[in-house]
């Protein structure tokens, strides 16, 4: 009796710990640092080195795995920790409404002006609140080396050959997972029918046994995919061809079924105590060079329209960062989607991925 | 009654009753024990399900507070969109539930539920089916929302998956943070609820046995029987029982109750307001305990007694029973005359004390009886059997001489005239006289062949024999005789030693007396015909002329009466000079001539005619005649060789023959020294013929007997050599100046390989050792020539001449110088 109540006691001060912790760090934080909250690898360093010559200041990159966790990371502190966060599309809303954005000053970041305007508003909270950063899509990398029939759907990974199982990850974020399953199936990625989201737990439900972890993938040398300890994952493109210059048997899929649309935005954080900074920031990586330069070493496609001049033509036509409308054809955008199915795909999600 | 049985019977119960009586008091004790060891076994683990339940609800309890009071928490229920909380924080909510639900498997299902009962987030640990998402009317959020409390415990059976469990709701009342704080005006934003795998259910059904078939279960309010180790909890207590549960008249006490048709005892515990703890501990199972533990208590008990009367029984029997037995036993073969053997009691104490005494008692008998049976036996006078002996005696003897088919003697010795020396020096005298007589016999046979003391056990049957009859009569018992003259010469002995004077009260007596002699079986076979015979041959020596015996049979008597006839002749023959001698020349073959005689002893009487020397030399030898002919046979030959030495033929010698009984009674050495000067005759012309048994006899004396006489200078000459058992090497050792072969060799010399080289051996070895060899008894020429070639000194036998008379020499001698001449 006593060993199990410490054992809760254990958890419960982990959580604690974990809170205080962050909140002290953000605290601490000197005047001149900026803490830029994003996925990992998502950004060239030798920009982040520059702005910070420039300006005389610290950025402190801090990483999320999936717009899950930094929804989790964001939430824990009520958007108090992070003077930048980088936000996909379909979340600008609810971070809207939360009040955690700082609406953005066109006037303080007037390199803003380079980027497509259908990017800006390619979302309902998007508009004034953040500024387009990359867009790209979601399908499947592969090792092509390995593998003796390269999968071109969904289904070829979630219903796996056994060449296949246990060597998959799947991408732990709900939206994302459940997205990926109704799209298999046949069905949209922003579905809010209740058979048709049965049908996509049980599709994950089955898949699960064969599954080897639910992350993302590593982006390094180190990463399994390279190794070949994983065959197939789900992957952002560019990844995929960061993955590429690692191991050349890695090959990125956009399945037939179509994948998800996405784009991630910078926001600045209405919390933050650095807003000026942070907008200067804004302006420095949407410079028309910089912004060329950030493409470039992550592979996706820029919203910056005066970026396309500083790239060359072979980056402009690479079917994988600049998909063909072909392509697209089955694609789509994240939708917003009622709450009360949103709690239902949190529930299906939690018993998939959480309580393995 | 036997004792044995008397004493078990007496002690028996002196051991059964308190045995019993303890068992049945330890029956009584350990049984009241066991009981209550069950049923405290009971109330101590119902009262550790109490303190389980407690802290379990506590832990519980805590957990729950610190859950809801986490920012996340907090921010949720705050956050009134739906799709702000379910975009945004409900992921975020959902995976810290699941982290520590992952940790803490029992919290299985935890749930957000709004004011008005929807059921907004759950969290489970595996896929349990929702049975609805509005919540409002349930049981237990009806008694949650109406509770007063900030905490609403109780446990449940959980309608989704019908399993009992432990559910604990709290409300969460937050003020609103972006309104002023100070406010503090806390509303309801709904109730975190978490569902628990109560312990009770979880744990190992064993914690909730105890005894054989005591069981712990749990029931709720309504007497739904949530848990039971036994088996899926269906069962519904009865309206009674259930009644009974939950309005306990007295704590912690056990009760009686009947449960699902049984009779059981019951203990009970109220561990929160919806759930009971009930014991339940079968009556039967404990009087079984009682009953096996009556059962062991028997057998300890009927052991005990078996073992302790066993013990006494070996006890008593070894101690008491056995020796006394053993007595009676002792006294038993005591009655039947036994006295030999001894009581083998060592024990200390009274009854060693009566076996010793015993012993001793037995002991005394035996020697007063030993005493009385020597007095019937044996003649108070002289200590000598009695005539009832020697019956006994007999009849043994003649039984032991008939399974060997031996002879037996029976002598009757009567003293004579003892009646006369009675009458005349007085009873003690004559008593005295008859002491000395048993004395003398008893030399006479040898004493340690008398010594019959117990006639029970046959004596050594083969000894020789003597008991004192009466008066003055004796009789000897002689077994295994093999020739009358055995007897004989026993009972000349006799006679010859009672000859001898007796010195009785300063009196000189000469006693003589005579003796009757019976042969078993020949002369009789019976007891009583044997001492008839022996009585009338005794009779018959009286008549004779007392001092002789005389045996039964008459055939014995001729051959005993012809003997002594013969002895009579030889005495007068030899004072008469009847005896004569002849003499046989002895040739040396290198010489070629006659080189002496051997004298022979003749024998002519005008009655008996011729005797052969074969048949009275051994008479002369028995009666000792022997040593006077013995004597005159020197002087005659020494004086005969003497005047043949006076008429011219001075080279001759004479070799005289001498019995062993000379040599070894007489001073031979003496008499033929004498003889030697009388004659004045050169020694070495006088050969003395000794026979093997001279040398043998008395090794010591008869050669040094011998020694001294070849000192004298006569030859000593071995006859018959061969015959006897002499080795040659002996020879070597014996002072020898002459051998004579055995005639029987020269007879077969050229018949038999063997005896030729045994007379060549017998030369050859006699010029190697320097002794003279003679052959006797040649007959023929190719005797002389072979033995002459072999080597041989001297011969003697017919081919040369017959033994002719001393007269005939002078002649014979002249013959043979004309004859070689």
């Amino acid at each position: 009796m006593l060993t199990e109540k410490s054992d809760i006691f254990k958890t419960l001060l982990s959580c604690f710990l974990l809170i205080t912790s962050t909140q002290a760090f953000s605290a601490e934080k000197p005047t001149e640092e900026l803490v830029f909250l994003n996925w990992a690898d998502y950004i060239d360093p030798e920009v982040i080195k520059e702005f910070e010559m420039k300006f005389n200041t610290k950025i402190t990159e801090i990483n999320f795995e999936s717009n899950d966790d930094r929804d989790i990371m964001v939430n824990e502190t009520n958007g108090t920790a992070y003077d930048l966060v980088v936000v996909n599309g379909i979340q600008l809303e609810l971070y809207k409404r939360q009040g955690w954005l700082a609406p953005i000053n066109e006037k303080l970041a007037p390199n803003i002006k380079h980027i497509y305007p259908k990017w800006k508003n390619a979302f309902p909270g998007a508009k004034g609140y953040a500024a387009p950063y990359f867009w790209g899509t979601m399908g499947i990398a592969y090792r092509s080396d390995l593998v003796s029939n390269p999968p071109t759907r969904w289904m070829d990974i979630l219903n796996p050959t056994s060449e296949l199982q246990q060597r998959i990850i799947m991408i732990d974020s709900s939206r994302d997972l459940i997205g990926v399953a109704l799209k298999a199936l046949g069905y949209s990625a922003n579905s809010q029918k209740s058979e048709q989201l049965k049908e996509a737990e049980k599709l994950l439900e089955k898949q699960k046994p064969f599954v080897k972890a639910y992350g993302y993938i590593d982006l390094t040398e180190e990463s399994s995919l390279v190794r070949g300890q994983t065959l197939a994952t789900t992957i952002f493109s560019g990844d995929a061809l960061m993955l590429q210059e690692q191991h050349p048997g890695i090959k990125y899929v956009l399945p037939e079924e179509g994948g998800n649309i996405w784009v991630d935005y910078i926001t600045v954080m209405a919390s933050s105590k650095k807003k000026e900074l942070a907008y200067k920031f804004v302006n420095f990586i949407n410079q028309p060079k910089k912004a060329a330069q950030l493409a470039q070493f992550v592979y996706y496609a820029t919203p910056n329209k005066g970026a396309e001049k500083h790239m060359g033509s072979e980056y402009l036509k690479d079917p994988i960062i600049y998909p063909s409308q072909e392509t697209l054809k089955h694609s789509e955008f994240y939708a917003q989607i009622s709450p009360r199915v949103q709690r239902k795909r949190n529930q299906i999600f939690s018993r998939i991925v959480d309580k393995n | 009654m036997r004792l044995k049985t008397q004493i078990l019977l007496l002690i028996t119960p002196l051991i059964v009753i308190p045995l019993l009586t303890l068992g049945w008091i330890a029956h009584n004790h350990l049984r009241h024990t066991s009981e209550q060891r069950t049923l405290d076994q009971m109330e101590v683990l119902l009262d550790q399900v109490s303190l389980n339940i407690e802290s379990e609800i506590d832990a519980a309890e805590f957990i729950i507070k610190t859950i809801s009071k986490l920012s996340l928490v907090q921010q949720y229920a705050l956050t009134a969109s739906e799709l702000d909380r379910y975009a945004i924080i409900q992921p975020s909510l959902l995976r810290l539930l699941a982290s520590f639900q992952k940790t803490n498997p029992d919290y299985y299902e935890m749930r957000i539920l709004m004011p008005d009962g929807y059921e907004d987030l759950r969290s489970t640990i595996k896929r349990i089916p929702n049975i609805t998402e509005e919540e409002a009317e349930t049981p237990y959020f009806k008694e949650l929302s109406n509770s007063a409390q900030d905490i609403y415990t109780t446990y449940i059976i959980n309608p989704d998956n019908n399993e009992p469990a432990l559910i604990v709701g709290k409300a969460l009342r937050f003020g609103n943070k972006t309104v002023d704080a100070i406010t503090d005006s806390t509303v309801l934003r709904g109730y975190l609820v978490v569902t628990i795998k109560p312990q009770y259910s979880s744990q190992q059904t064993t914690s909730y046995l105890f005894g054989k078939k005591g069981v712990l279960f749990f029931t709720d309010n309504q007497g739904r029987i949530l848990y039971h180790p036994d088996g899926p909890a269906q069962k519904q207590l009865p309206a009674p029982f259930l009644k009974k549960l939950k309005s306990p008249t007295e704590e912690q006490l056990t009760w009686s109750a009947n449960l699902f048709g049984e009779q059981v005892y019951i203990n009970s515990r109220k561990l929160h307001k919806n759930l009971f703890v009930v014991g339940s501990l079968p009556k039967k199972e404990v009087l079984e305990a009682g009953q096996q533990l009556g059962m062991l208590i028997v057998a300890i008990t009927a052991l005990s007694i078996i073992l302790t009367l066993t013990t006494l029984y070996f006890f008593l029997n070894r101690i008491l029973i056995k020796p006394i037995q053993l007595l009676n036993n002792a006294a038993n073969q005591i009655a039947g005359g036994n006295l030999t053997n001894d009581i083998q009691i060592k024990t200390q104490g009274e009854i060693g004390d009566l076996a010793y005494t015993f012993n001793h008692m037995r002991e005394n008998l035996r020697l007063s009886n030993d005493k009385i049976r020597h007095l019937a036996y044996h003649d108070p006078l002289t200590g000598l059997p009695n005539r009832r002996m020697l019956h006994e005696y007999l009849s043994h003897t003649m039984a032991y001489c008939r399974r060997r088919q031996l002879f037996m003697a029976v002598l009757l010795l009567d003293i004579d005239d003892f009646k006369r020396i009675n009458d005349a020096l007085g009873h003690q005298a004559g008593d005295n006289l008859l002491n000395a007589v048993s004395k003398l016999l008893k030399e006479c046979l040898r004493s340690e062949d008398l010594v019959v003391v117990n006639v029970d056990e046959p004596p050594d049957t083969g000894s020789q024999f003597m008991a004192r009859i009466g008066g003055d009569e004796f009789v000897i018992l002689l077994p295994d005789i093999k020739t009358p003259h055995d007897v004989q010469i026993v009972a000349r002995r006799i006679l010859q030693l009672l000859s001898e004077p007796i010195q009785i009260a300063n009196h000189q007596l000469y006693l003589t007396a005579s003796i009757g002699i019976t042969i078993f079986p020949s002369d009789a076979e019976d007891e009583e015909s044997l001492m008839k015979n022996s009585d009338i041959a005794m009779y018959k020596a009286k008549a004779d002329g007392k001092n002789s015996f005389r045996f039964y049979s008459h055939t014995m008597n001729e051959a005993a009466n012809q003997r002594i006839h013969m002895e009579n002749k030889l005495r007068t023959a030899l004072s008469q000079e009847k005896l004569s001698l002849h003499y046989q020349p002895i040739v040396d073959i290198s010489a070629g001539r006659t080189a002496g005689f051997e004298a022979l002893l003749r024998w002519q009487d005008p009655e008996l005619g011729f005797v052969s020397p074969e048949v009275f030399i051994p008479i002369a030898e028995e009666t000792g005649l022997i040593l006077p002919i013995g004597e005159w046979v020197l002087k005659q030959a020494c004086t005969q060789l003497k005047s043949w030495h006076n008429q011219g033929h001075d080279d001759l010698f004479v070799s005289i023959n001498v019995s062993n009984v000379q040599v070894a009674r007489s001073d031979l050495v003496t008499i033929v020294r004498t003889h030697l000067s009388d004659t004045a005759l050169s020694p070495e012309s006088v050969h003395l013929e000794l026979t093997e048994s001279s040398f043998v006899i008395e090794k010591g004396r008869t050669s040094d007997t011998l020694k001294k006489l070849q000192d004298l200078g006569v030859y000593i000459s071995l006859d018959d050599f061969g015959t006897g058992y002499s080795s040659l090497a002996r020879l070597r050792n014996l002072p020898i100046n002459v051998l004579k072969i055995d005639r029987m060799f020269i007879n077969n010399m050229f018949k038999s390989k063997e005896d030729a080289a045994i007379v060549s051996a017998i030369i050859a070895m006699g010029r190697s050792m320097d002794i003279h060899v003679l052959a006797e008894g040649i007959e023929t020429q190719e005797q002389y020539d072979s033995l002459a070639q072999k080597g041989c000194d001297m011969v003697q036998g017919y081919l040369i001449s017959r033994p002719i008379p001393a007269s005939e020499v002078p002649g014979f001698i002249a013959a043979q110088l004309t004859s070689v001449a």
